[in-house]
């Protein structure tokens, strides 16, 4: 039975294997991370990538090219999406690579460059938006900077209290938890808001206690988590723990519909900067993914995340039909292409998305979601002005 | 300086301290009777927690039932390992005994990730979250009864080695096997047993730890190297050094989490186990409770 | 046709080729080898590169634990010392490659031994926790001497250069990659024919002998640990040229693991043992790779699976081969090439 699925299975990839030489294609690389500590979150993504993907190519593809999308699992970890990256690069030669996390994506920015391979990260690192440094890194809503400046300003207004509102941040010691620092940092200290104290936890854990203790000291009115999903879960039971009475916010990766699932209660009253809406939401383009979803039954659970991966997909494709219109698909002219999008529209799944020759800053709307009734309910949209001087911050 | 910050980091560190303490009593437990390393103790770790919540979430069964199966599926796996991969090295080279454990971490670590993935899978709660106030500090129920937890199975595996036969038979079989070989002990019947209660002993800090995080992942099996400070400080061949252990570098984390990490940015947490791990080689190398065995390198 | 062997002089028994023939098939060998750049495309290339790397590193290992008999699981340190010290002479100095090797290599080399100080007091356990502990507090001294290193974020190598010459493309590379590596393994070889070489397995074998006889332990310890390690540093320092990006993560304690297996499955305390390990390591990943890529239109799963069948089969390769051939493939090798020597008559 088991052989029988199997030599089924290869029968009909050596069929598609070489229906495919027929077909043209267009060669994308995927660098995920399904395995590494960011895997909570890397792996809706990619299936949502995928999804969206394979939805393109039921359509007709790219004008009749179908899009093959390899993929690579590179467990969050820098020298394997440099293995990976050379591999695409080299021996398959994509047009394009999807990549993941912030880390690598920021070391790989110079070869990118270089080699004028149009690289769509995950990583929303403000860093990637200058096109005079960066000019074929991309992504797809409001960077992380954008979204700790949404945090600060939404603070600002909302606080009642006396005095400057206390805030603390919180973030991992690598590339993702360190990227919207210091635009923080900056921000905060426009607005008048104490930025009281940084606590800096590991990458992974099994508790943080004594660094909640730390920022207990300070007792910070709000806090800002930079990190992913799962971590941030342990963290807010750790604190509910404690008894720790400050307001937290997490980033666009930390607030999705698994925490309140992981830190059950502690997750309740818990708010986050989200860059796309979350699965189910009613908009226009969300009939797309569950009509695919019903189509296509999944075990998985399907989330935020897997929405930002079908957004993702959606524009990339969409900027691949325009190169494919001017015959130039290549590099060069997919980052041209890309950079004629003036407000592209998903259908609403996430704000509409402009990227220009001398800003790569999709967009700079976030919305603020809260835990309430182990559902993700929204609060309000922010929206951060898009300064000249925050290029590349 | 704040005292109650200072009594809630010795708090936290009592309680991670005691479950490292659990687990390091399965490694020395191991190491007594075979004087093999087990650097897959926290492998051992991370699947009692697997298979419990297993039990729970997908078979529905009744907590203290699913804690019982679990205990006898680790004991099977301890027997098993013990019987297929560590006595056929027996007389081998030390590497090799370090090796095959290194080897046998990855195999587990693989078969978890094949079976369950990469993702946090959240545990059932199992104990009620909410704090309790202890004097000015609010201590999470989980922990208490994690530290409960230690407590009885310590007295437990304390009253087996001294008033059971079997538990005499193993003090016999570690302190010299030809002797116990010459009265009568099977000492490949106590070698399984020992590794049978290490399996045990380990899934249960799987299970506490589980619980108190509310999620279980692959970080888990990081306890087994956590485990190597404590049992070095404790002396490598007593259970008592390996509780001692347990709690002081538990202590000792938090401690320079809440007053070291502060100053370097972070990082001071994790690496002050193995800073204390050389220190005491340098200075005790046989730990506080171990026995000291004259011995050329 | 050769058979059986019959040596009439030391000279004849310690040297390294034993027929011409053998120096003949070597020498072919080598030629063949520096061609492959001309015809290996790129990726290819790629993989071959960072087998010559890991070839240096398992034999300096090998030379420590399959030699010497101290066991250490602090070589990924070493590595990230040499990578990273490599790295800061290059970007900071603008030393040229042929300085910064060497000198990466002797850094190493230098914390290498102070890390084998506590080998002359403390047991093989002990040891093999020591240099553990050594890795974690190399770990985070890198992560944060963010002058030097680069943080988390780690350091951009620039491209070695010969005067005007970029050793820039995965051929170039491979050429300096492979001068270095088969310079290491004929040292390493004629090592073991050496009073050094002969000392380091004196005490593996038997340290109070050896000690008896003269063996002055805390010289060759620190020289076996500092011969070793300056062999890690200079793998981590090709390291750093072939990834080009190098971080705290580029070296986690799995590559220490990694390469412990490498000499396990290729054999302790063979030369040619820390090749065949090596080379099969290395190729793990990428056969699994390949192997499932083919699948991968109808079993899509499959690429969820791959980091954890490369871990389950390295478990269970080092578990076999500790229990049914302790001596490696190089053991294995020898006793199919001496099958076929003797063949009909072979026993």
């Amino acid at each position: 039975m088991k052989l029988g699925k199997f030599l089924a299975s290869l029968t009909a990839t050596v069929a598609i294997a070489s229906t495919s030489f027929a077909a043209e294609t267009i060669k994308v690389g995927g660098i995920w991370d399904l395995t590494g500590v960011t895997a909570d979150v890397g792996k809706p993504f990619a299936e949502g990538v995928q999804d969206a993907i394979a939805y393109v190519n039921e359509k007709g593809g790219i004008h009749g090219k179908r899009i093959e999308l390899l993929n690579v699992d590179y467990a969050y970890k820098i020298p394997q999406a440099n293995a990976a990256y050379k591999k695409f690069v080299e021996q398959d030669k994509v047009v394009m690579i999807n990549g993941w996390g912030t880390g690598d994506t920021e070391a790989l920015k110079d070869i990118i460059s270089k080699d004028k391979i149009p690289y769509f990260s995950a990583s929303f690192s403000g860093h990637l938006t200058d096109p005079a440094k960066t000019p074929y890194n991309f992504f797809v809503g409001a960077s992380y900077s954008d979204q700790i400046r949404g945090f600060l300003q939404h603070v600002k207004k909302e606080w009642k209290g006396k005095g400057a509102p206390k805030v603390a941040f919180i973030y991992p010691n690598h590339g993702f938890g360190k990227a919207p620092i210091e635009a923080g940092r900056q921000y905060a200290k426009e607005l008048g808001i104490d930025l009281v104290h940084e606590e800096v936890i590991p990458a992974s854990f099994q508790d943080v206690t004594s660094n909640l203790l730390n920022m207990q000291k300070k007792d910070p009115d709000y806090a800002y988590v930079q990190t992913t999903v799962s971590w941030c879960a342990v963290l807010l039971k750790d604190a509910k723990k404690l008894g720790i009475k400050t307001k937290f916010y997490l980033g666009n990766y930390g607030m999705t519909e698994a925490l309140p699932l992981l830190a059950k209660d502690a997750a309740e009253g818990v708010y986050g900067m989200t860059t796309n809406v979350p699965y189910g939401t009613n908009v226009a383009g969300m009939k797309l993914l569950t009509d695919w979803n019903k189509k296509h039954p999944s075990k998985e659970a399907r989330d935020t995340v897997y929405v930002r991966g079908w957004a993702y997909g959606l524009t990339w494709a969409e900027g691949l039909k325009i190169a494919d219109k001017h015959k130039q698909l290549n590099g060069e002219g997919l980052k041209k292409a890309l950079e004629t999008l003036r407000n592209f529209d998903t259908g609403g799944l996430v704000p509409p998305i402009t990227y220009t020759s001398t800003d790569h800053r999709p967009t700079t709307k976030t919305t603020i979601y809260m835990i309430k009734g182990g559902k993700m309910t929204k609060v309000e949209d922010v929206e951060t002005p898009r300064r000249k001087e925050w290029l590349g911050l | 300086m704040d005292v109650t910050f200072l009594l809630q980091l010795l708090i936290n560190g009592l309680v991670v301290g005691s479950i490292y303490a659990l687990v390091a009593t399965g490694f020395v437990i191991i190491y007594k009777a075979t004087s093999a390393l087990n650097l897959a103790q926290g492998e051992f770790l991370m699947v009692g927690a697997y298979i419990c919540l297993n039990l729970l979430s997908k078979h529905q069964i009744p907590f203290w039932q699913a804690i019982l199966i679990t205990f006898a599926f680790s004991a099977l796996l301890g027997i098993v390992i013990e019987r297929l991969i560590l006595r056929p090295l027996i007389g081998s080279h030390l590497i090799s005994v370090i090796m095959v454990t290194l080897g046998l971490s990855s195999v587990l670590k693989a078969l978890i990730q094949l079976a369950y993935g990469t993702d946090t899978i959240p545990f059932p709660e199992v104990f009620p979250s909410a704090p309790v106030q202890i004097g000015p500090i609010p201590v999470s129920q989980g922990y208490l009864y994690a530290i409960g937890c230690v407590t009885v199975l310590v007295a437990l595996l304390t009253t087996f080695f001294k008033y059971s036969k079997t538990g005499v038979a193993m003090r016999a079989t570690a302190s010299s096997q030809q002797v116990a070989l010459s009265m009568g002990i099977s000492v490949k019947k106590m070698f399984a047993i020992s590794w049978a209660i290490a399996a045990i002993v380990s899934s249960v800090g799987g299970i506490l730890l589980g619980t108190i995080r509310g999620g279980i992942d692959m970080s888990l099996s990081f306890m087994g190297l956590k485990v190597l400070p404590v049992v070095i400080l404790g002396g490598l061949d007593s259970i008592l050094g390996a509780i001692v252990g347990g709690v002081i570098i538990g202590i000792l984390e938090n401690l320079s989490g809440g007053y070291i990490d502060p100053m370097v940015g972070g990082g001071a947490k994790e690496v002050a186990p193995y800073v204390a791990l050389i220190l005491i080689l340098m200075f005790k190398p046989y730990g506080l409770f171990g026995k000291k065995r004259i011995e050329r390198v | 046709m050769r058979c059986g062997d019959f040596k009439t002089s030391y000279a004849a028994d310690m040297t390294i080729f034993e027929s011409n023939t053998a120096r003949i098939m070597l020498g072919l060998f080598l030629c063949t080898l520096f061609t492959l750049p001309l015809y290996t495309p790129g990726y290819l290339l790629d993989i071959i590169n960072r087998i010559g790397i890991a070839v240096i590193g398992a034999v300096g290992l090998n030379i420590l634990t399959g030699f010497t008999g101290q066991i250490s699981l602090g070589n990924a340190a070493f590595m990230a010392i040499g990578a990273f010290s490599n790295g800061y002479l290059a970007i900071r100095f603008g030393l040229p490659f042929y300085l910064c090797i060497p000198l990466a290599g002797l850094i190493a080399a230098f914390f290498g031994m102070f890390v084998g100080i506590p080998s002359l007091r403390i047991k093989g356990l002990y040891l093999a926790m020591a240099t553990l502990a050594a890795h974690f507090i190399v770990e985070f001294i890198v992560t944060k001497w963010e002058s030097v290193t680069g943080g988390v974020n780690g350091l951009s190598i620039p491209a070695p250069k010969l005067g005007s010459f970029e050793i820039n493309s995965d051929a170039r590379l491979f050429v300096l990659i492979f001068i270095i590596a088969v310079l290491a393994v004929l040292f390493a070889k004629n090592l073991f024919r050496t009073k050094a070489g002969k000392a380091f397995i004196a005490i593996r074998d038997q340290a109070i002998s050896a000690e008896v006889m003269g063996v002055n332990l805390l010289k060759y310890k620190l020289l076996s640990f500092g011969i070793s390690s300056f062999y890690v540093g200079v793998a981590g320092a090709l390291i750093s040229y072939q990834a080009k990006i190098i971080s705290p993560e580029t070296f986690p304690i799995s590559v220490a693991i990694d390469y412990l297996g490498m000499i396990i499955i290729g054999g302790l305390g063979s030369i040619l043992g820390s090749i065949y390990g090596a080379i099969f390591i290395t190729l793990l990943p990428e056969l699994l790779r390949m192997s499932t890529s083919a699948l991968a239109h109808s079993y899509p799963d499959l690429v969820y699976k791959l980091a954890a069948m490369k871990e389950l089969v390295f478990g269970l390769l080092v578990i076999i081969f500790l229990i049914f051939e302790p001596a490696g493939l190089a053991a294995r090798w020898h006793s199919i090439k001496n099958y076929w020597k003797l063949y009909p008559f072979s026993h």
